[in-house]
């Protein structure tokens, strides 16, 4: 195999090329390796720079941390709610037990109960010390409760709510404003509407009005109430002694209140601006609004004692066709129209024949005022055992969940202006009466005087004595001087004692 | 000296032997009381004290920081309000006419019912049934009926007269209450007469018979007297409930009874409490009314229980008189 003789060149070519194979194979691993070297540095310097960044991440996050929670330590820190039991006197049509149980279960460890409306045992509770943290009521039982100092002063609470804010509240809530209780209006805060409504609008249901040959009043102008009153003796219908349909429907338990926003509207007043007296007997203006009243029964143009409702009340008569005219105010839609969720409304041919007008106006020369004149809403006990608790229900109930579907529901005005807009109008019926509501509520800033030595509310104590000399009058037992002659000396008691137990 | 031991050892023994169990017999007995006793307490005694003191006072459910004493003011008050004394009148008057046409009619019907008539168990049930009808239902479905414009009465009353307008709950409000308050209860006093009917003995009435007395004078001279003890309770039940009645004016006039608004005729004298309670928060002066009504109901009962010696058959004081 070897057979020629290996040369001395051959031999150094050998080596060279064994050498240069040596040092090649040498210097490959280097090579691979520095190119892995190479490789790993950059991987390296990837994930130093991963962890550079997390690093410095976590440091950042650390110094916001500690930034913010220097500003959250430094800032007024809210309260740690603790376990409170709010008792809520309001029906179940305005507060459901879905809603309590959404509001137990959001706003934990606050528990709400419900309680029905009951003036024996509100007043029952009020004696035992521990009445419900917050009561439902009408405008005219504000200025007795403040009398008596039974609502906590909210002032503080509205003035840095971010749900119920000041300059939201609709003008309603002045009823629950005020600094002294014959001083309604303006002032500190005692409560608030949970809706409410213009309440001496006026339903009409035109086929009636057909029928008798009238065109229906328009409803973008008021009125008269010497129209009104012409026009309930026009559409009257009789048969024989029978009343078939009355011409107007008036709510008696408010007889008071009409006379006093009639008599506001001239600048008159049944009252002294003391509220000391009480100013209907000699007083020519209030005895005029008085007479309205008594000559509409008088002639069976209205129902009354002697000619009552059918139904009970004056609600499902006008829904029947039995009243042309109601005036009812615009909650009363939720019946005229239904809402979205119910079938109510005008029954049979009448159905789509009710339009709301605006409230007239008692003098031509008067003052343009739709006022409410019930203002239902609610307070909150000054005796109240968690006063934070209460408000939390409070500001809940008129401008959360609970707020937004009565505004939606239609059954009231809402009781913050930014509500206004959900007030339904998915039909016609219910885009007349919006358009006339928001007319309305242009002229309804006006806050009626109710007096605070006088049981308001219902009943109340100028309408018990209207009531328990109206049949007899009527039947003419008594002339309508006499009738007016008892009330004031009734009245005249009444505020006296009031006056006793309070001053 | 003996005896003188005996005698002074006795009564140690005595003390010692006896006296646990006359505590552990007391402490049943106050155990066993209790509840009872508690109860009346706090739901009667208390409530009764706390009524007379509110009587006296100026309370109008709000001011109680600031009540007023008033002595007896309110009960002298009562004394010169014509209100007070004319629905006083009212409810003396409703009761004189609603006990007894109630007493009568419900035994009438109770006689009627107890013989065997074809239908009977029908006609129990039928006339029993508007005892069942809760007040409310009662009241709205009679004024629904007596309505002057609309009623079901004057409805019929106009195919003969067109056009009649009968004001029953006005012009005729107390027959019309009446009516309504007689019909609504003619069940439940026709059960318990039912009940004391077919507890007399048969053979009581038997005797008579053969003894040759006629119907009239087996009802006159057994029935009736055995009967007289379930005529006193009715008397005695009848004329409490009656002169309380406040419901079903107020439901019956709806809405504006709340105010007073009722027909005068039915003002009834709890109807005039309720208007100064709540429409004038005269709760002191209310209370004191309504003290006064009970004053009157127990000096009522009282009377009728002192006229009931001449009147009323026990059958144990006959037969205690006998032996």
């Amino acid at each position: 195999m070897f057979a020629k003789k290996l040369s001395r060149r051959d031999l150094l070519k050998l080596s060279a090329i064994g050498a240069a194979g040596t040092v090649l194979a040498a210097c490959q691993p280097q090579v691979v390796e520095k190119i892995v070297k190479e490789t790993v540095v950059v991987e390296k310097e990837k994930q130093v720079q991963v962890e550079v960044t997390k690093v410095v991440e976590k440091e950042v996050q650390k110094e916001v941390t500690k930034v913010v929670e220097k500003v959250i330590t430094q800032a007024p820190q809210p309260k740690a709610k603790a376990a409170s039991e709010v008792a809520m006197m309001m029906w179940g049509g305005e507060l459901s037990d879905d809603e309590i149980k959404q509001y137990n279960t959001d706003h934990a460890p606050y528990k709400l109960s419900r309680l029905d409306p009951d003036q024996v045992r509100y007043f029952a509770m009020l004696a035992a010390g521990n009445p419900p943290d917050i009561y439902r009521l009408q405008a005219p039982e504000v200025p007795g409760l403040l009398a008596r100092g039974i609502p906590l002063d909210l002032t503080p609470y509205f003035e840095t709510s971010m749900v119920l804010k000041i300059d939201d509240l609709a003008a309603a809530n002045n009823f629950y404003k005020g600094n002294s209780p014959l001083d309604i209006g303006t002032g500190k805060i005692w409560g608030m509407v949970k809706d409410w409504s213009p309440d001496c609008t006026i339903w009409v249901n035109k086929l009636v009005f057909q029928k008798a040959g009238l065109t229906p009043p328009p409803d973008d102008k008021p009125i008269t109430y010497d129209q009104v009153f012409e026009f309930a003796q026009k559409l009257t219908k009789k048969e024989g002694d029978r009343i078939l349909i009355w011409g107007l429907g008036v709510e008696w338990g408010w007889v008071e209140r009409f006379w006093e926003v009639w008599l506001e509207a001239i600048g008159k007043s049944l009252f002294s601006n003391d509220f000391s007296k009480f100013q209907l007997q000699g007083n020519e203006d209030a005895v005029k609004c008085a007479k309205w009243h008594f000559d509409l029964a008088k002639n069976n143009n209205v129902q009354n004692p002697l000619s009552p409702s059918p139904r009970g009340w004056i609600g499902p008569d006008f829904l029947a066709g039995q009243i042309a005219m109601c005036q009812y105010g615009f909650w009363y839609s939720g019946m005229v129209t239904g809402t979205a969720n119910t079938e109510t409304g005008m029954e049979g041919e009448n159905k789509g024949q009710a339009i709301m007008i605006p409230a007239p106006l008692w003098t031509d020369k008067g003052k343009r005022i739709s006022t409410t004149i019930t203002a239902t809403g609610s307070i909150c006990s000054r005796i109240t055992k968690d006063p934070d608790a209460t408000w939390d229900v409070f500001q809940w109930y008129n401008g959360q969940e609970p707020a937004v579907t009565r505004a939606k529901g239609g059954w009231g005005v809402p009781g913050l202006k930014s509500f206004y807009p959900m007030i339904p109008e998915y039909n016609e019926e219910r885009k007349q009466v919006k358009r006339v509501l928001m007319e309305e509520i242009k002229n309804s800033e006006w806050v009626v005087r109710f007096n605070p030595f006088l049981k308001g509310g219902e009943p109340a104590a100028v309408g018990a004595s209207w009531a328990t000399y109206f049949e007899r009058t009527l039947k003419g037992e008594f002339s309508f001087e006499q009738m007016i002659g008892n009330i004031q000396k009734e009245i005249d008691v009444a505020i006296k004692e009031g006056m006793d137990r309070i001053l | 000296m003996a005896t003188a031991e005996v005698a002074v050892a006795q009564p140690e023994r005595t003390a010692r032997h006896i006296a646990p169990r006359v505590v552990r017999r007391t402490v049943a007995f106050y155990a066993f009381v209790a509840p009872w006793l508690i109860c009346f307490v706090a739901l009667d005694i208390i409530p009764i004290v706390l009524g007379v003191l509110t009587s006296m006072t100026d309370y109008d459910g709000l001011n109680l920081a600031t009540v007023k004493w008033m002595g007896l003011k309110n009960y002298a008050r009562a004394f010169t309000d014509s209100d007070v004394a004319y629905s006083f009148g009212r409810s003396v008057l409703w009761s004189a006419i609603n006990t007894p046409t109630w007493i009568v009619l419900s035994f009438t019907l109770a006689l009627i019912l107890n013989q065997a008539v074809k239908g009977r168990d029908f006609f129990r049930t039928l006339y029993y049934l508007p005892s069942v009808v809760p007040v409310v239902a009662v009241a709205r479905i009679w004024a629904i009926f007596l309505d002057t414009n609309n009623g079901l009465l004057n409805g019929i009353l106009s195919l003969f007269r067109p056009g009649t307008a009968v004001r029953w709950l006005s012009d005729y409000a107390l027959p019309a209450c009446t009516a309504i308050s007689v019909w609504g209860g003619l069940g439940g006093g026709m059960i318990i007469f039912l009940a004391g009917l077919q507890g007399i003995p048969q053979e009581l009435e038997e005797a008579a018979l053969i003894d040759g007395a006629n119907k009239l004078r087996v009802f006159r001279h057994i029935t009736i007297p055995l009967m007289t003890p379930l005529i006193f309770f009715q008397l005695i039940m009848a004329l409490i409930t009656s002169l309380q009645t406040f419901a079903l004016p107020m439901i019956v006039y709806g809405g504006g009874a709340m105010t007073g608004g009722v027909a005068r005729a039915v003002y009834l004298y709890v109807i005039n409490t309720y208007r100064h309670i709540f429409a004038f928060q005269r709760f002191g002066y209310g209370t004191a009314l309504l003290w006064l009504m009970s004053i009157v109901i127990m000096g009522l009962t009282l009377v009728v229980f002192r006229t009931a010696r001449y009147w009323v058959y026990y059958e144990s004081e006959a037969a205690g008189g006998a032996a």
